[in-house]
């Protein structure tokens, strides 16, 4: 307690995954913003302060990659740890995200559990 | 849980439509590589979705379905006719799965199964890259010693080995460092056997994150065949929990005693992944639209009395505040019902699946044109159109389009062309299904109408009253009847439900040329801007965007009047009294107001006692006893609780016209 409600950024083209990872990040008791894409990041973003943010890598508009780097422009956000969501096919793309300053990834699919486990580590 | 599903699953079945359209864009433009993108994309979302929300046999399906056509992006198989069928009947089967996700009916079951051997023999069919790859599988070493502060960041190295699992078979040797042990400390090392027919780059890349702050050292082993022995298992696993690593010279020992050897091989695959385009939007539930338009309509109704109400106080600041709030839910209302248009296009696009089916079955070319997809309507019209348009679409495939052969034999080209069209006009929707196929002829219409006794022999009809009988109950003119349509019901149907949403339905066709379906259908279900009149009393409402311009006259002019003509700024206009209609008298001292009205083509004017003023109504229906009253198209409550009727001044023409040839008739 006394510790401010940590604030994380989700953004992700697809509402399902967006809702789901909402109702497990807000059940373990996260403030949770919602972007439909990198563009909407960017923009959810703004000059608020988030703690993480967890960003899809295939969006229209603006990708995960790009996301990342846009973040990574703002001096505020050089520590913002981002986590890249990504599918067991997609290592390449994983060199990429690293190269453009992302903390880590999480793997679809996944569990609640695995969530909120790499959440609470990224933010302690 | 439960809700995120139930949005899974609207998602999935907006991503299935979305693939439809886009296979249906490449079977037309198979060399559009943007396009084989954009599919691929879609696929690789509702694979990824539907594995996170336990569909795992959709998961299962698109990801066979995604091997396919990961070698025609790949440029390794060209698009086809056998791959689109099949992929058509895979997303239909994606969308059975949709309801029944763990294949609980028996014919799911045996679908899904059929399905996936086929695409398994699709891929395995002429990508035989993939088995040679699977023979070249190697071994691999690699040696992991995550740093003491691995964990400090977040990272935990669990994950990189449950990737690693991932790129093929793993046998894991972790190892513990010996000292003081620390909770925050990383002190577990591993030794990995990898056996996959991945390349090194792959390998490496699992550990993008981890090469910063852990030891990783990749060799592969020249022999294969290791992890699945047993006996090699057993050695190696001996030295698990040690502090200290495989050395390299006992592994090749080992590897001597229990592998195959192998060539070493290099294999690269580069991924890339490309975005396109979609809309942004935010879901709401229907339901939830739904209160939002009663709410509008609710407070629509009393702001009416508010006015009302205002305009007896003589309270100048009452006034203004009132004529503020009248400006603010005149906004909401047109905001609030604009979110409850959704362009036709949702709708067009799942007729050009049924078209190809339909028309593939006759053995028929029919090409399908939509325009004006844009066209914005009433989500619950929408919804109530598709099974109307359907049946009118499959009429034209079936019984309006000809066969090739016919087709050519006419001069026509051998492809036929249904064009579905939607425009505004007013605020009408109209809506047009137009196919070149061989059109109605009248003469059998006729015949088969005299037939069924619908018509009198002798009687005189207009053409437009034959194309009408098409809609009657119990008609059909096909000399066949197929299983798709020509079954005597549905157009009747057809007629009744665009009549059930206040709309209209009418007919043209040439014989040869086609056939031309126009369906007018109102926009909004629910408010109109309406210009409040009064008749002997009583209020009416005449919808606004049918009112031309309005007059005032002497009575004299209307009494007296044989042929119901009325000159009006030097034009002739035929008239309907109102007032006399309705049962009143008309006054000759006294003077009238004329409304010109919007009627087809041409304009009607119509009599009234005076004009109250623009109204924004709630359209109501009306109970059953005013069921029939085709010339009343609701009623709506007024500011101070009386009740407005809204006259569709369109079939009051008719009825108008039709009683006085009747009357005409008898004399």
């Amino acid at each position: 307690m006394g510790e401010s409600t940590k604030k994380i950024l989700v953004v992700d083209d697809s509402e399902s995954i967006r809702e789901a990872i909402d109702m497990a990040l807000t059940g373990a008791g996260y403030q949770v913003h919602k972007a439909i894409d990198g563009l909407d990041g960017v923009k959810t973003l703004g000059d608020k302060s988030f703690d993480l943010v967890i960003t899809d890598l295939n969006m229209p508009n603006m990708d995960g990659i790009s996301l990342v780097q846009e973040i990574r422009k703002n001096d505020k956000n050089k520590f913002l740890p981002v986590l890249i969501l990504t599918t067991e096919s997609q290592n390449a793309k994983r060199m990429e995200a690293r190269n453009a300053g992302a903390t880590g990834w999480i793997v679809k699919p996944f569990v609640k559990d695995q969530l909120i486990g790499v959440v609470k580590k990224v933010l302690r | 849980m439960d809700s995120v599903r139930s949005t899974f699953i609207n998602e999935a079945t907006e991503l299935l439509q979305e693939l439809d359209v886009a296979l249906l864009t490449l079977e037309n433009n198979p060399n559009d590589t943007v396009g084989v993108e954009h599919v691929f994309r879609v696929m690789h979302t509702l694979k990824g979705n539907s594995k996170m929300f336990d569909f795992a046999m959709i998961g299962d399906a698109v990801h066979d379905l995604e091997t396919v056509y990961e070698d025609v992006r790949t440029g390794q198989r060209a698009i086809s006719k056998p791959l689109l069928d099949l992929s058509f009947q895979t997303l239909d089967h994606l969308k059975a799965l949709l309801d029944d996700p763990d294949c609980k009916d028996e014919a799911n079951k045996t679908r899904h199964i059929t399905l996936l051997k086929e695409l398994h023999a699709l891929s395995a069919e002429d990508s035989g890259h993939q088995s040679v790859s699977e023979a070249l599988s190697a071994t691999f070493h690699i040696f992991f010693k995550p740093s003491k502060s691995f964990l400090l960041d977040g990272s935990n190295p669990l994950y990189v080995l449950e990737d690693l699992a991932q790129v093929g078979k793993v046998l894991m040797i972790p190892h513990f460092s010996e000292g003081d042990f620390s909770v925050t400390d990383c002190q577990t090392y591993w030794d990995i056997l990898l056996e996959t027919s991945a390349g090194l780059k792959e390998i490496r890349e699992v550990f993008v994150f981890a090469e910063m702050n852990s030891e990783i050292n990749v060799q592969e082993l020249n022999y294969s065949g290791l992890i699945a022995n047993p006996s090699f298992a057993k050695e190696v696993l001996k030295t698990r929990f040690d502090d200290t690593p495989l050395s390299r010279e006992q592994l090749q020992v080992w590897a001597e005693m229990y592998g195959q050897q192998t060539l070493s091989k290099t294999t690269t695959l580069d991924k890339s992944n490309t975005s396109s385009k979609a809309f942004s939007s935010v879901r709401v539930g229907s339901e939830k639209l739904e209160e939002l338009m009663n709410l509008v309509s609710e407070l629509i109704t009393t702001q009416a009395s508010l006015s009302l109400f205002a305009e007896q106080a003589q309270n100048q600041e009452l006034e203004t505040i009132t004529e503020i709030f009248e400006k603010l839910s005149r906004r909401l209302r047109d905001v609030a019902f604009g979110m409850t248009l959704i362009p036709i296009n949702n709708l067009f696009n799942r007729f050009q699946r049924m078209v190809r089916d339909i028309s593939n079955d006759l053995g028929k070319n029919v090409n399908l044109i939509s325009l004006g997809g844009e066209t914005e309507l009433d989500k619950n019209i929408i919804e109530s159109l598709s099974d109307p348009l359907m049946h009118i679409i499959r009429n034209s495939v079936d019984h309006g389009i000809e066969l090739p052969e016919v087709r050519a034999a006419k001069g026509k080209s051998e492809e036929g062309r249904i064009t579905l069209k939607a425009y505004y006009s007013g605020v009408f929707v109209y809506i047009q299904i137009i196919d070149d196929g061989k059109g109605i002829d009248l003469k059998s219409v006729r015949r088969k109408a005299l037939e069924k006794g619908l018509i009198q022999e002798g009687d005189e009809h207009t053409e437009s009253e034959i194309y009408d009988l098409i809609f009657h109950p119990g008609f059909s003119t096909s000399e066949s009847v197929t299983d798709l349509s020509g079954r005597g019901v549905g157009m009747d149907v057809v007629y009744r439900t665009i009549q059930g949403l206040r709309g209209s339905i009418s007919v043209e066709s040439t014989l040869d040329v086609g056939t031309t379906m126009t369906i007018k259908l109102p926009l909004t279900l629910s408010v109109i801007d309406g210009l409040l009149v009064a008749i002997g009393g009583e209020k009416y409402l005449l919808p606004l965007s049918v009112v031309e311009k309005c007059y005032e006259i002497e009575n004299s002019r209307l009494i007296n009047n044989f042929n119901e003509l009325i000159v009006l700024d030097g034009v002739q206009y035929p008239f309907i009294n109102l007032s006399g209609e309705f049962g009143q008298q008309l006054d000759q001292a006294k003077r009238s107001q004329i409304i010109l009205v919007k009627n087809n083509d041409s304009f009607v004017a119509l009599t009234c006692d005076h004009i109250i003023g623009e109204y924004q109504a709630v359209v109501k229906p009306l109970g059953k006893y005013f069921q029939d009253q085709d010339f009343v198209s609701g009623a709506t409550i007024l500011g101070d609780g009386t009740i407005a009727l809204i006259l569709d001044s369109q079939k009051m023409v008719e009825l108008y016209v039709e009683r006085h040839q009747h009357v005409k008739k008898l004399a």
